[in-house]
């Protein structure tokens, strides 16, 4: 697990309120019951504060999964 | 007076955001982009313009999913419609994502601060299933069957390009009577209401009652 991956996971259980959540890669919103639309709004909100970072209407768009998701934040730290 | 149905285009931006902002209030004071975003209601209609500026597709606030009346080529009518899941994604995700890109800090900072007492009616739409919102009629040109027209014409195209897809749905607040009835008139029965038990909910939306209507299209 690389370190974007791990703090991408503490920010996942921070939005969902579980200690217990565990993503994968392959893991999609169809996967976690309470990623609703107001969820999805704070993930996106937060992803973007703790990491420093802002992701293009499109880039999120076209992300599928958490593995995209943490592959666009480390390209985006990489600058 | 001739009256044409088409797709939108990006010239009817202005008017679409007219028409969210008179169909989101319900037949009330509360518009939900002012009280949720922290913004005022020129403010929120600069905010759904540029969203609808996006042209992305697959929710209420994608200009692609708009159906509108015209006369003399002046838009009077509008209402959208789309197929929930189209493309992969939710449409609520899809609205969450144009909401994040388009809100400023501020107003971003506002809307989680208040995210929570909201949250009992966020309803999950069915996938693949037509969806319908925002159906607004200019006051002038109210009482000729203009919003039947539309709910029709969104059905009907539905049945052209989805053959898979069997059902109608819409969420609304209890108190648009007037569009409920409109949707009752279109076969739509209440399938589902829910109730919101939070107090601050009222201040925040027309109501704290959503109601779930759906029809059969085939």
């Amino acid at each position: 697990m690389t370190d974007t991956f791990s703090q991408t996971q503490d920010i996942f259980r921070q939005v969902f309120k579980s200690d217990a959540l565990e993503i994968q890669e392959t893991t999609t919103a169809s996967d976690i019951s309470a990623w609703d639309s107001l969820n999805h709004i704070r993930l996106v909100s937060a992803l973007e504060a703790h990491f420093g970072i802002k992701f293009a209407l499109g880039e999120l768009q076209k992300l599928k999964n958490v593995g995209m998701m943490v592959d666009l934040i480390e390209k985006k730290l990489a600058g | 007076m001739t009256y044409t149905v088409r797709p939108a285009t990006e010239t009817d931006i202005p008017f679409i955001a007219q028409a969210i902002i008179a169909a989101e209030k319900s037949g009330t004071d509360t518009l939900s982009y002012t009280t949720i975003f922290g913004m005022s209601v020129q403010d929120a209609g600069s905010f759904l313009q540029a969203i609808l500026k996006e042209k992305l597709d697959g929710c209420e606030l994608s200009l692609s999913s708009f159906t509108i009346i015209d006369m003399d080529n002046q838009a009077v009518a509008a209402c959208a419609s789309w197929i929930e899941g189209d493309d992969g994604q939710s449409s609520q995700h899809i609205k969450s994502s144009l909401i994040t890109y388009s809100l400023k800090p501020n107003n971003l900072e506002h809307f989680l601060g208040i995210a929570n007492d909201i949250q009992e009616l966020v309803i999950d739409r069915p996938l693949n299933t037509l969806q319908l919102e925002y159906l607004y009629v200019d006051a002038a040109h109210r009482g000729q069957g203009l919003a039947d027209k539309l709910i029709g014409a969104c059905i009907n195209t539905a049945r052209d390009n989805h053959p898979d897809v069997t059902t109608a749905c819409l969420q609304l607040f209890d108190c648009n009577t007037i569009a409920m009835k409109t949707y009752q008139r279109s076969h739509f029965i209440e399938t589902t209401r829910y109730i919101a038990d939070n107090p601050r909910v009222k201040t925040l939306l027309p109501s704290h009652q959503k109601i779930i209507m759906q029809r059969t299209i085939r």
